[in-house]
């Protein structure tokens, strides 16, 4: 009798592992996550961007659109080139109006810099050019 | 009979928690693998506008970035700290317009850099366009 009584006592304070704080903790974390997700395409390539002192911070949710030093135009990781930027921010923007982010390399041809922002503008984009710093 | 009573209250009073935690917990992983922190520096290239206002406009001043690494202003080569003086002579009109021509084969990076001296010296309206010859 005694035993017993003793032996559901304990099993009783095992089972009942306050995890309330856990699921307070967990609730949080999710909740900053969400806040914080921005679904935005990296263009998937690396640029050596160029330096610049005026500088400031850009738009989160954006196109981002990388140039890179041999003229490829990169897009969530595919090569689209020139020609497929018009219709893509066309199609990005009949979405959601955001601005357009382009990452440029350094080295790249600037009639290639010229021609991309030409086109994104045709498609009704606000362009903005990445720099360091 | 009496004590079959007492047990169904005691599992009405423990609500089943670990589905909605197992779903908490998805959605958080969800979130941090999709999360993208997106901290992108630059600054916006100016906006094309109406016709009928840029008539109203003074002549912009034309910067052209040759080829060769060159930065010329009414022919003359000024170099790219020469771009934010030339503008400064402008007595300090903010709404004299800009316009970087780019030479096939020159640098984006040159061009991008021009642009920055323009805006650190205080111009407003800066546009690239393609040098025409």
């Amino acid at each position: 009798m005694k035993y017993s009584r003793l032996r559901g006592g304990t099993s009783h304070e095992v089972r009942g592992i306050n995890i309330s704080p856990l699921i307070d903790m967990v609730f949080i974390l999710l909740i900053f996550f969400i806040v914080a997700a921005v679904f935005v395409e990296e263009p998937g390539v690396q640029v050596r961007r160029p330096e610049a002192v005026t500088a400031r911070d850009l738009e989160k949710n954006s196109i981002l659109l990388a140039i890179t030093a041999d003229e490829e135009v990169y897009y969530g990781g595919d090569s689209i080139g020139i020609d497929g930027v018009r219709p893509l921010i066309r199609r990005l923007l009949r979405v959601r109006q955001m601005p357009v982010i382009l990452q440029v390399d350094q080295a790249a041809d600037g009639e290639a810099l010229v021609r991309v922002i030409e086109e994104a503008r045709i498609a009704g984009g606000a362009v903005s050019v990445a720099t360091q710093g | 009979m009496k004590k079959s009573r007492f047990k169904v209250r005691t599992e009405a009073k423990e609500i089943e928690l670990s589905p909605l935690i197992d779903m908490v917990f998805i959605l958080l992983i969800f979130f941090i693998v999709t999360t993208v922190f997106v901290d992108e520096r630059g600054f916006e290239t100016a906006q094309s506008r109406p016709a009928q206002e840029l008539q109203e406009e003074k002549e912009p001043l034309i910067f052209l970035i040759r080829a060769n690494g060159r930065v010329e202003h009414q022919g003359r080569p000024v170099g790219l700290a020469g771009v934010a003086s030339q503008i400064r002579n402008q007595v300090g009109r903010s709404d004299q317009p800009v316009v970087i021509q780019v030479e096939t084969g020159a640098k984006s990076g040159l061009a991008i850099q021009a642009m920055d001296r323009a805006r650190s010296a205080g111009a407003n309206i800066i546009n690239f366009s393609k040098a025409f010859r």
